[in-house]
């Protein structure tokens, strides 16, 4: 079933970045409250009772009746809990957790714009009962309103206080005022829901219809008394408002009153008890210009339209071209004598162009970075669940959750990370008694750090459980068939453990735990090598396992080192480069008919870059070759370029699908005098290289 | 996605962007068509492990486009000369180009002077061509380079 909301795309979109942070607030709150048994702080109490509270209005406002339900039903929880009326209890954790799933789903409801079908009655009345059983205990709290469970139209026959709070709440958020306008008119009129339709179609241009009696659907179907009603949000004053209405035949008295927080809850009192209450008209409130509260926390942030920031990076790498070029001309007339003065200037321009351009650039990398945060905190959550499953006593420890990085990266990152600490709860921990047995803390620590280091930013997932056995790994390995037993003899620890890593090592009930992300140990690996990035194991059996990742700050500028064979132009990032080197031709060896060559000892297959590409390979003169050797997870292997050009930082920029599949590039740059040079994906380029060529590298 | 690009030619009158290969005359809908340049303006980079009828990409004032040599992409021997235009256009979100061995002109062409094409007409697969115009006694064969363009994405190995 589809969703409509009677708001713009763009409304829609400022709620749901909300929500997800009010969300996000209400399950940090309910899980400290679980951790500290509900000793914790009034002022942490009172803001997760306010996210609900504000999650209640805004849900109210936009129409989703069962998020309004179910917020309902949590802030009166909350409220007893702040009230100390009711204790916080497991059944309890548990019962707000859930409703935090709910809170989720219909967030992804509104998301995708259709229901999802579930039903949140059962989860309402397992919130209300629990209030209910709560306070018999202690009787002596007054019961809440109930927030009429049983109405499903949000635009019924009277203003409800939660469409009232939720009008407040918008108006709060812009900045606008409330005003309740009541309406008679004429009807000796013939045209009653004409003019009634006028005033509403004026009212909508000039603010925000939270609610109206008689309904828009009404009035198109011509039922109207007298009278007309609208709750509405607006920017406008009152007077202008009124002016407005007036200005429209047949309107006989406007009544404009303004909603005010500070009187709200006495308001809100008021309206629940009486019913339906037609006395809208309240006495002397003057209309005030501002209704602001000091809830309203204004973000020293704005949001920027991530392809505003796209279009952003492309200009700044076309001024860092620019400098390129105009050094290289600079460069040029250098040899010139005559135009000495002039060039003497243009350096100067080229020098201050310089300096803007890096600026720039340093100021939209950072607009771009994101701290870590807002992956990290969905983690805690996700750790207590699954050691609940697992039967096991975790803690999480978490640093660095300020470092910033691309968000392009954080997005690429949340599932290896989920995969990490998956196992080191399912695969790393013991269960209590064995850790007690071990005469270790029965509670398992999994500590998520991260911290920047030079261009890197340095992720470790760290637990304190069994450690990876290597002789297990290499016996499994075996087993599955990935390697043979034969070359299992000469893999170093270090070799061992990181089979980990190769495909089809995860075993299959590995992969249903992970159901449906299919995310084995290579994945990982792949995922994190996409980004640039790399991962490595450090373990010792009994007392641990950490994995370390390294990722590229962003992944909109590279450093590269840039070469040249047969015409073509490639750049290699400088991660991936072990070291270059000059290699004389009678150094090179041919096992099986393949270059190599002994380099400190260890054998180092070499590879024509044009290999790699099915390209004729070139006839190069001289003596030498000049070699760049490139890590690979099998080993080292060295590529024979032409000529090599030097490093260079350059924009990255995709190559456009319609080329087809481009294994072994993943991408290209524009270079200075504008040609193009291909971005090497070493991962992707080494796996033409046959197995039984890279296997030298690794067992030598 | 193909179907949809693939829609039948509307019932007003055609403006159609003409274009020669080797022999033939061929055309296609000015509307989603960017520029057309001289081919010795642009340096084309050809791109490893591509199909041969990729020429390569080109750098279009910073931006990085595939250009699609439409002589070999319809089977006929490679070749350029003095006249050899790119003609640049947009095929969904993205931009690819197609060299060509002239560009003559822009004409209209009124719905009832195109007739739908019929197996025996030219040596390009039947899919991309959305009729044959006539235009006096010349025949000019409307392709769809859009199609053409989403076809490497589609499926490579299809020719």
């Amino acid at each position: 079933m589809g969703l409509d909301f009677e708001a713009t795309p763009e409304e829609i979109k400022i709620f749901l970045e909300e929500a997800k942070e009010q969300i996000q607030t209400l399950e940090d709150g309910i899980m400290s409250l679980e951790k500290e048994h509900g000793e914790i702080d009034p002022e942490s109490l009172q803001s997760i009772f306010r996210a609900a509270h504000t999650l209640k209005g805004s849900s109210a406002a936009l129409g989703h009746v069962n998020m309004a339900k179910l917020t309902h039903e949590m802030e009166t929880i909350l409220d007893h809990l702040r009230k100390k009326s009711i204790d916080v209890t497991p059944e309890l954790v548990e019962l707000l957790l859930d409703g935090i799933d709910g809170l989720r789903i219909f967030n992804d409801e509104i998301y995708q714009g259709k229901e999802s079908g579930i039903d949140v009655n059962d989860l309402v009345l397992d919130l209300q009962n629990f209030v209910a059983t709560a306070l018999d205990i202690t009787p002596d709290t007054p019961k809440k309103a109930p927030f009429h469970p049983d109405q499903t139209d949000l635009k019924g026959p009277l203003f409800d206080a939660s469409l009232e709070t939720a009008a407040l709440e918008i108006a709060t958020s812009l900045n606008q005022n409330v005003f309740e306008i009541e309406v008679r008119l004429n009807t000796e009129n013939t045209l009653p829901p004409v003019r009634a339709y006028q005033v509403m179609m004026f009212l909508e241009d000039i603010g925000q219809l939270i609610a109206s009696e008689p309904t828009l659907q009404d009035l198109e179907k011509d039922r109207i008394e007298d009278t007309l009603k609208v709750l509405l949000v607006t920017k406008t004053d009152k007077k202008a408002v009124e002016d407005g209405i007036a200005s429209i035949p047949d309107c006989k008295k406007v009544t404009l009153t303004a909603i005010k927080k500070a009187n709200k809850t006495e308001k809100k009192e008021k309206i629940i008890s009486a019913k339906p209450s037609t006395d809208l008209a309240r006495k002397g409130v003057k209309a005030e210009k501002r209704t602001r509260s000091s809830e309203t926390v204004i973000s020293p942030t704005i949001r920027v339209d991530v392809d505003v920031l796209d279009d952003l990076m492309n200009l700044v790498g076309e001024l860092v071209i620019d400098r390129t070029r105009i050094n290289s001309d600079i460069q040029k007339l250098h040899e010139r004598k005559e135009a000495e003065e002039a060039l003497e200037k243009l350096g100067q321009t080229g020098n201050h162009i310089g300096r803007v351009t890096e600026k720039l650039q340093e100021l939209i990398m950072k607009a771009r970075l994101l701290p870590l945060e807002t992956l990290f905190r969905k983690f805690p959550r996700m750790v207590r669940d699954l050691a609940l499953k697992a039967e096991k006593e975790v803690q999480l420890v978490m640093v660095g959750e300020d470092t910033e990085i691309d968000r392009s990266v954080i997005e690429q990152i949340s599932d290896p990370l989920i995969h990490l600490l998956r196992n080191a709860i399912d695969h790393g921990i013991e269960k209590p008694e064995e850790r007690a047995r071990l005469n270790k803390n029965s509670t398992g620590t999994v500590c998520l750090s991260a911290e920047p280091e030079e261009n890197y930013i340095v992720i470790r997932i760290k637990d304190d459980g069994k450690g990876i056995d290597p002789a297990k790994i290499a016996a499994s390995a075996v087993k599955k068939g990935l390697i043979t037993p034969q070359k299992v003899q000469s893999l170093s620890v270090k070799e061992a453990t990181e089979l980990v890593f190769m495909p089809g090592f995860s075993t299959a009930e590995e992969v249903t735990q992970v159901s449906g992300r299919g995310v084995g140990m290579d994945i990982v690996k792949k995922n994190l090598e996409n980004l640039n990035g790399s991962i490595q194991v450090f373990t010792e059996v009994g007392k641990g396992t950490e994995f370390r990742i390294e990722l590229p700050l962003t992944l909109a500028i590279m450093r590269t080192l840039l070469f040249q064979s047969t015409d073509n132009l490639y750049a290699i990032p400088l991660s991936a480069v072990a070291e270059t080197n000059r290699i004389s031709k009678a150094e090179i060896k041919y096992v099986d008919n393949r270059k190599a060559i002994n380099l400190r000892g260890k054998v180092l297959p070499l590879i024509h870059i044009e290999e790699l590409f099915n390209l004729p390979v070139p006839q190069i003169s001289g003596d030498f070759y000049f070699v760049i050797v490139v890590k690979n997870a099998k080993g080292q292997v060295g590529i024979i370029v032409e000529k090599l050009l030097g490093e260079e930082e350059v924009v990255v920029k995709t190559l456009s699908k319609l080329l087809g599949e481009t294994r072994g590039i993943s991408g290209a740059a524009i270079l200075g005098q504008g040609e193009v040079a291909f971005i090497l994906d070493v991962p992707s380029l080494l796996a033409y290289v046959t197995d039984s060529r890279l296997a030298g590298a690794c067992c030598n | 996605m193909l179907e949809d690009q693939k829609k039948t030619l509307g019932p007003k009158d055609h403006q159609v962007v003409v274009f020669r290969l080797a022999a033939e005359e061929f055309g296609t809908s000015i509307d989603s068509i960017k520029e057309i340049r001289k081919l010795s303006d642009l340096s084309i980079t050809k791109v490893p492990k591509t199909k041969e009828y990729i020429a390569g990409v080109v750098n279009l004032r910073g931006k990085i486009i595939p250009v699609i040599d439409l002589r070999m992409r319809f089977g006929m021997e490679k070749s350029v000369s003095e006249t050899s235009r790119i003609i640049v256009f947009e095929v969904e979100d993205d931009v690819c180009s197609a060299i060509v061995d002239e560009v003559n002109e822009v004409i209209k062409i009124p719905n009832e002077n195109i007739e739908t094409a019929t197996s025996m007409v030219s040596c390009i697969n039947k899919d991309y061509i959305e009729g044959i115009a006539k235009i006096d006694d010349r025949l000019v064969v409307l392709v769809n380079l859009q199609l053409i363009a989403l076809k490497n994405q589609a499926n490579q190995n299809a020719i």
